[in-house]
């Protein structure tokens, strides 16, 4: 704990300094007493004062929790002496916004006197954080002398990014071999009845289909489809972004990912993650919640880190980008290499999608509104459409998000021309 | 509440002066000191509270140039009072600004306050029965070295302003991290 002059004696000084200067410059006795109130507190501040003796603990309701959701902080303040004054600084992570209490606070504590400071923070944006950091600055009555203590907080908070529901998602054009929610081209043990063909010995009694049966005057079988699970692999570009965290054109994408990944492993599909930057990093596909757990930690630290060196979807192991995964590349389409990297996987034969957020919209939302910034806009806009476009020429699946319209929406759009397409095939 | 009282005791400290020698030249260093106090109490500024002080401080000494051989006790501790309080006043609400202070706090300050200036006052009395009318006994020749003593402070008491003024602590105004 460290013990300095706070800057009111600096103040007060200097008022003393002037009223000794006037006063004695003009010979009045009346300036000499109007700096004696001045002096008064001085002599208060220079008294000897023990090192403060107070104790604290720092308390969080959580330490796990989604975008969005409060976290509430209770700090427990005991003195064994007298303090006039101790004020207490919580710095809070750029995300986080106050919406009870304050993270700063004045008390007055007594002898043996407990003391509670409550207050709750909303979490806007993900992020990896320490509350309990704490500032601690204790003053002296006069408010002329006080001590600064710097306490570490050692809990660590993780706000996860939330897991939007989904009802559409880009549906798969292959299977996998476990079972799962989709409807696979191959027959065996299933739900959704298939062709019908003749009966053949083995057949089970009641997958006969009595109605043709009895139109061609011999037995016929209904097969079934199997309901098979997919493999997804969520491509996430972190080589560039625009906006200001908590709306950055990358945290959107975070965003539809930790979506996506809750909507695909709902329906037992096994998904993993790259993240396609400066640094690859993935997630090995696998189901169930806790690969949900372990998708949304990567996805947390997910953060751009530009780069000059290309990386090479070659070097992804193939049991993290295996074949017959339904790639989503989630990216605002702002450096080229992702692009390429996208079209190595189409020639490759993956059944891409790529989910682009507009960072148009993104631009609009951290810009003051002026005709100038405006016409940029609209000019980068008529290019992002031509590039869409020429994307879609090359095949691939493209879906435009805008980050004002909700990702059903978007993706909605994708199920339908899906639909449309195997309608006409 | 805080705040207010201030402005009354900024209403003192820039009106004493003038209603003592009411005059153009007065009148315009009561109207510097006032905006200044004004700027200073709305916008929590205790710097510039004190240049105010200053310029107050300066107008009461030209105030009392004229004034005959008596000492003015009363006005002038109450004057010394007021500054004292406004200063320690506006320092109150800067340096807790945005935080929540709790009843208590305010009210261990309120009474140190009021303690101080009951304090001052018996003390410049003291004084002032000690020096007998005089400037605490110092003979006259010791004034320009005693002037010159408190242009040092008052210049030493700017310079460590101007370099507190730029410490930061902990977090930025907003609380948040840097």
């Amino acid at each position: 704990m460290s013990s300095r002059i706070a800057p009111a004696a600096l103040s007060s000084l200097t008022l003393i300094g002037v009223a000794l200067f006037l006063g004695f410059l003009s010979g009045r006795p009346e300036l000499i007493l109007v700096a004696v109130p001045l002096c008064l507190p001085f002599l208060w501040a220079v008294r000897p004062m023990g090192c403060p003796d107070y104790r604290l603990s720092h308390t969080v309701s959580s330490t796990r929790l989604f975008e969005g959701e409060r976290l509430a902080v209770t700090v427990r303040l005991t003195s064994s002496s007298h303090i006039p004054a101790i004020e207490l600084l919580e710095p809070l992570p750029p995300s986080a916004r106050v919406v009870s209490g304050a993270n700063r606070a004045v008390f007055t504590l007594w002898p043996g006197q407990e003391t509670r400071w409550h207050y709750e923070f909303e979490c806007r944006g993900r992020s990896r954080f320490t509350p309990g950091t704490l500032y601690v600055r204790v003053w002296e009555g006069s408010g002329l002398r006080l001590y600064e203590a710097y306490h570490p907080g050692t809990t660590a908070v993780a706000v996860y990014p939330r897991v939007a529901p989904l009802r559409h998602v880009p549906r798969p054009r292959r299977t996998q071999t476990s079972a799962g929610d989709y409807v696979s081209p191959a027959f065996g043990e299933g739900l959704e009845p298939g062709e019908i063909r003749p009966f053949a010995p083995g057949d089970r009694v009641r997958h006969v289909n009595w109605r043709a049966s009895l139109r061609f005057g011999k037995l016929y079988v209904t097969q079934h489809h199997l309901e098979r699970n997919a493999d997804i692999v969520l491509m996430l570009d972190t080589l560039a972004q625009v906006g200001t965290p908590p709306a950055s054109s990358l945290d959107l994408c975070v965003g539809a990912a930790s979506a996506l990944a809750g909507a695909y492993l709902a329906r037992k599909d096994r998904v993993g993650l790259i993240e396609y930057g400066g640094i690859l990093r993935w997630v090995r596909p696998a189901s169930g919640r806790p690969q949900l757990e372990r998708v949304l930690n990567a996805l947390l630290d997910a953060q751009v880190m530009f780069s000059y060196v290309t990386r090479d979807l070659a070097m992804v192991p193939p049991r993290v980008l295996p074949s017959h995964a339904l790639v989503i590349g989630l990216s605002p389409l702002l450096d080229s290499r992702f692009l390429t990297a996208l079209g190595d996987l189409v020639n490759r034969g993956f059944d891409v999608v790529l989910l682009s957020v507009s960072p148009i919209d993104v631009t609009r939302m951290s810009l003051a509104c002026s005709p100038v910034e405006e016409l940029a806009c609209r000019l980068w806009s008529l290019e992002r459409q031509a590039q869409l476009a020429d994307l879609r020429r090359q095949g691939l699946r493209v879906v435009e998000w805008h980050p004002d319209h909700p990702l059903e929406l978007a993706l909605e759009g994708l199920s339908r021309n899906w639909r449309r397409r195997r309608v006409a095939a | 509440m805080i705040r207010a009282t201030a402005g009354l005791l900024a209403l003192f400290a820039i009106g004493y002066p003038l209603g003592m020698m009411p005059g153009v030249a007065m009148a315009l260093l009561s109207v510097l000191a006032g905006t200044l106090f004004a700027a200073g109490i709305i916008g929590r500024f205790p710097s510039l509270v004190t240049l105010g002080a200053g310029v107050a401080m300066l107008e009461y000494a030209l105030a009392l140039l004229p004034a005959s051989g008596s000492l003015d006790l009363v006005g002038a501790l109450a004057f010394g009072v007021a500054l004292s309080l406004l200063v320690q006043t506006v320092d109150f609400e800067a340096r807790f600004r945005g935080a929540f202070v709790e009843r208590q706090t305010v009210r261990v300050h309120v009474r140190k306050w009021i303690e101080n200036g009951a304090a001052a006052v018996v003390l410049g009395l003291l004084l002032a029965v000690v020096g007998g009318g005089g400037i605490i006994g110092l003979p006259p020749p010791m004034y320009p070295a005693a002037a010159a003593l408190g242009a040092l402070l008052a210049f030493l008491g700017l310079v460590g302003g101007a370099i507190r003024g730029a410490e930061t602590w902990g977090a930025g105004r907003d609380g948040k991290e840097r």
